[in-house]
């Protein structure tokens, strides 16, 4: 599965290249099991696209360095550069989109 | 580490009788096959192929004026038109290895197809269910039951409470146990100390507790162990890390919040606990389609 | 599952929508208080109801109740705090629980729910409504709470056990919440401090400020502009057509919130407008 889980060490490498959707999420959030039900979705859709999930739980400095106020956050990052965050649920259609911006630009 | 607790007479709660706890459902045969799909194309293989359909991954490289459209390599899937419809529309029925030039909002744009992958379903035979290796699932009819506990969760929500409260009840009486003094004190100091603050809950509830759990913890282990997929000491250690990063303390002041036995018995209760759960809500589903 | 219409509101409006959804048949998500109208019970007298003669507001509630159990309608008493298109069906946030409906009828009344200046511009930028989601985020941080009813006591003692420091503004009355990271305000935070879009802290009426990470609001209600900024209303109603359709497709909305007068009579015969709306609605979506 494309879908991977960050640590504070691995953060870095996974984004360094190309796009990738990063998915903020905590243990005790119900719209984030949803999105990552979308996520899950999608990413059987579009085995190429790297999905990275981040549980603040686990790794709560995370939330104070990327500035992350709220789950589920859903950051757009292309070559380690963030081009957009979106705070609350996405539609499977709204995250669609945004790939369709952003990686096939 | 396995528990010195242990499990005398286990009896399965597959052999107890749920029928008065089912509700009638409507299930269609379209819903049942929409869930099955979903959930096979987890196991989809990926087959090459030679000309383009409607869902194919392919793999493309593009020239032309437009910078969107003039990629060197470029993958997508055909049909959730990413790259627009008219341009995926064109893609369909071309072969592998074709140079064409489309037009796209009046600019040529060269399309050589490099690579064409399709999404081939398994075939849907109990063999094949047997080989997903899900729990308490080894029939076609066992898997629809699973797939379709997805959208039923919460409607079958109340029953699947009254039913599992009885089928734990069941297991409890009928299974025979031999507990072990120190493991019953161990859990009990633990339950006693997380319920510090609850004054108004007696010693009776929280023996009750101590042992209903440690009961449950070795159904759970019996039944993990079965799986061959017991709890290792590597397991807790790795808790253990992460407990110690998230209080931030040492991992040895997390040890003694949290010793091996107390973390064996939550883990092994909680699973055996899901899968009943779990169990319960399928089972609800079978006698369910057919009252 | 996916509700066919969900019901935000037990006053009148809510219950005749509600019973309306029910006897025709459809799948429903019911949102507000088992003792149905609070407002409505506390009414001296009500002399303009048909058929009922003069009645007390109490009487007037028991009645409702009553037909209510009679139904068996059932509410699920949450504060929706969040409602989010996704395409077909409207995804619900309620406490921390998520529902979704193809549709959704509001009957939410004209309480006015307070917020502070700049507040729902920092949702999610440091100001949440959902503790549980949230709180973690917040581990060994500074944080401001206000709250308005008793009932999320537990919710701030969640967010007292996670965070180093807590601001407490309670605004009802027989606080019995005490905690050792709780400090207690005495008086009331009437400013939220920005920097960067960001929340950064909180000013009260007495002039302190503190610096805070994030501020919970913890309310027994939400105001329409945070719920559904794309709700077209009036006059600060909510603006609907004859058929109680809204701005929005496949969201209604009756009784008081859509407007004066101010009446039970109106809001009744609004959710029974709303209800046969919503169905119909439904029905086009096949």
């Amino acid at each position: 599965m494309n879908i991977k889980y960050a640590t504070y060490e691995n953060y870095n490498e996974l984004i360094k290249e190309g796009f990738s959707i990063v998915d903020f999420f905590t243990n005790t959030c119900g719209p984030c099991k949803v999105f990552a039900k979308i996520l899950e979705e999608l990413s059987l859709e579009l085995p190429f696209i790297n999905i990275i999930k981040v549980n603040l739980s686990d790794y709560p400095a995370f939330g104070k360095e990327l500035n992350i106020d709220a789950v589920p956050t859903v950051l757009f990052i292309k070559d380690g550069k963030e081009v957009e965050r979106v705070v609350g649920l996405m539609s499977a259609d709204e995250v669609t989109e945004k790939i369709g911006q952003y990686y096939y630009e | 580490m396995e528990f010195k607790s242990k499990i005398k007479k286990y009896v399965s709660f597959k052999n107890v009788d749920l029928s008065e706890y089912a509700k009638h459902l409507d299930v269609s045969k379209d819903i049942i096959n929409n869930q099955v799909t979903k959930f096979l194309t987890q196991y989809a293989s990926i087959k090459e192929v030679d000309y383009i359909q409607k869902r194919d991954l392919v793999e493309l490289a593009c020239v032309s004026q437009l910078p969107r459209y003039n990629k060197e390599h470029m993958r997508l899937r055909v049909g959730l038109n990413l790259m627009g419809k008219d341009f995926e529309q064109q893609l369909i029925g071309l072969n592998k290895n074709e140079t064409v030039t489309l037009t796209i909002n009046n600019e040529d744009v060269k399309v050589t197809i490099l690579n064409i992958q399709r999404d081939v379903l398994p075939e849907l035979n109990d063999t094949f269910v047997e080989s997903c290796h899900i729990e308490d699932v080894s029939t076609v009819y066992e898997l629809e039951n699973k797939c379709l506990s997805l959208i039923y969760t919460d409607e079958l929500e109340e029953e699947v409470d009254e039913a599992q409260s009885y089928l734990g009840g069941v297991i409890m009486d009928q299974c025979e146990f031999e507990l072990d003094q120190d493991e019953v004190n161990i859990s009990y100091n633990a339950y006693k100390e997380s319920f510090k603050d609850k004054e108004e809950l007696s010693k009776e509830f929280i023996t009750s507790i101590t042992i209903s759990s440690l009961k449950a913890a070795l159904l759970g282990e019996y039944c993990l162990r079965e799986r061959n997929q017991l709890i290792t000491h590597e397991d807790y250690l790795s808790h253990i890390q992460k407990m110690a990063v998230a209080k931030n303390c040492s991992e040895e002041k997390a040890m003694e919040e949290e010793s091996e036995i107390s973390y064996l018995i939550d883990q092994y209760a909680d699973y055996y606990m899901t899968r009943l759960e779990n169990y319960t809500l399928t089972k609800l589903i079978e006698l369910g389609r057919d009252k | 599952m996916i509700y066919d219409v969900a019901i935000i509101g037990t006053g009148p409006a809510g219950l005749s929508a509600a019973m309306n959804v029910k006897i025709l048949g459809k799948s429903y998500v019911w949102f507000g208080s088992q003792n149905l109208s609070d407002k409505v019970s506390k009414a001296e007298l009500i002399s303009n109801y048909p058929g009922v003669g003069k009645i007390t507001g109490k009487d007037l509630n028991e009645a409702f109740k009553r037909h209510k159990d009679e139904l068996g309608l059932e509410i699920i008493e949450q504060m929706v705090n969040q409602i989010m298109p996704m395409g077909k069906t409207y995804a619900i946030m309620a406490g921390s629980e998520y529902f979704e409906a193809k549709s959704i009828i509001l009957t939410t009344g004209i309480a006015t729910i307070g917020t502070l200046p700049n507040e729902t511009s920092l949702v999610g930028k440091g100001i949440s409504y959902c503790a549980t989601c949230d709180g973690e985020i917040y581990k060994d941080r500074t944080i401001a709470i206000i709250c308005n009813a008793k009932r999320f006591e537990h919710e701030v003692k969640y967010l007292a056990d996670l965070a180093k420091i807590v601001y407490y503004d309670p605004i009802y009355k027989d606080v019995t919440i005490t905690h050792d990271n709780i400090e207690r305000l005495n008086s009331r935070i009437v400013k939220i401090e920005e920097e960067n879009s960001r929340v950064k802290g909180i000013t009260l009426r007495s002039g302190e400020s503190y610096q805070v990470d994030g501020i919970f609001c913890l309310r027994d209600g939400i105001s329409l502009g945070t719920l559904l900024p794309q709700l077209e209303l009036e006059n600060n109603h909510i603006k609907v057509n004859r058929q109680m359709e809204t701005s929005l497709k496949g969201i209604f909305a009756a009784g008081d919130c859509t407007g004066r007068p101010y009446q039970y009579t109106k809001a009744v015969g609004e959710g029974n407008i709303a209800a046969h709306s919503a169905v119909e609605y439904l029905s086009s979506l096949d």
